[in-house]
């Protein structure tokens, strides 16, 4: 009887502290990404040195690789979110992406660079 | 099992005249996604449209295609009716599952008791009227066709939706302070 009661109460325990730290990991990676809007818009995005991809990701546009750092770790990030986003509605990482980069030439700044669906880059 | 589409049932003769396929009107979704909305209620009994009728086309002709989808990449998901007979009866076997356990969770208040070993033993007569109920909800699950008229229906399958709504949800932040901050 009092392994029984035990058992339950460690299991809700354990669940608790999954879905929290799941939750701490997600608000983490959030925390990260609003850190870094400001260098990718002001400094990247508008001076055409960075561009999104149509699978949901940032890519260099031109020959200067500046801060790589902050893009390699934004594109770590955004892969980490759509993998959690597929195992949650049962898809793959890869069409979560499809739908964030249509998402993003939504709502993209005139003179963005930007990938089509067939992989033309153009500017909005 | 490979899908195949087969010839359509009905003869289409040379065409005169504009075609006609139904559809009284589009409401478009997203860039993904339209809806047709057909002008021609289903007034009598088809078989083809319910539970019941999918079975039947399942043994019968298993590899037909019952519904198609476009996909985002633009290729084609396919539904025969064997796959969708499948998830029909996976689905309705869910929901007996679900019913037995509110009926074991009911049965465990019931009988339970502090003493180990008539635990175990009200615990086995509890199992087998589980198994007993499972395999009788399992009959409760077919569909009874009412000859009604049915409004037109529109299927959305839905994965789509889900994903936009949870990239918004996590993305909704981020996306506030990208637009602020040019």
């Amino acid at each position: 009887m009092k392994n029984r009661v035990l058992i339950t109460v460690t299991s809700f325990m354990l669940a608790g502290i999954f879905v929290a730290a799941q939750l701490c990991a997600a608000d983490d990676i959030k925390s990260r990404m609003l850190g870094r809007v400001d260098i990718i818009n002001k400094e990247l995005k508008a001076k055409g040195i960075v561009g999104e991809n149509n699978r949901g990701y940032l890519e260099f546009r031109s020959g200067k690789k500046e801060r790589e750092d902050v893009i390699k770790a934004e594109n770590r990030d955004r892969k980490t979110v759509y993998s959690q986003i597929a195992k949650q509605q049962g898809t793959t990482p890869e069409m979560v992406g499809k739908h964030r980069a249509v998402q993003l030439q939504k709502k993209a700044k005139a003179g963005d660079w930007l990938q089509d669906a067939a992989g033309t880059w153009y500017r909005k | 099992m490979p899908l195949t589409m087969i010839r359509p049932y009905r003869h289409a003769g040379p065409l005169k005249s504009s075609l006609n396929f139904g559809v009284s009107s589009v409401e478009r979704v997203d860039v993904f996604r339209a809806i047709l909305f057909s002008g021609n209620s289903l007034k009598q009994k088809s078989s083809a449209y319910y539970i019941p009728g999918i079975r039947q086309w399942a043994e019968d002709a298993p590899g037909r295609i019952f519904l198609a989808e476009r996909k985002t990449d633009r290729e084609w998901r396919k539904f025969s009716y064997g796959q969708t007979a499948a998830v029909v009866n996976a689905v309705s076997q869910a929901f007996a599952v679900s019913q037995a356990l509110l009926g074991w969770t009911a049965l465990q208040k019931y009988f339970f008791c502090d003493k180990e070993s008539e635990f175990m033993i009200k615990n086995t007569v509890i199992g087998a009227m589980l198994v007993f109920l499972m395999q009788a909800c399992q009959t409760y699950h077919e569909v009874e066709v009412a000859p009604v008229e049915v409004k037109p229906i529109h299927i959305i399958i839905d994965v789509n939706v889900k994903v936009d709504r949870a990239l918004d949800d996590f993305f909704g932040d981020i996306d506030k302070a990208a637009e602020t901050s040019r």
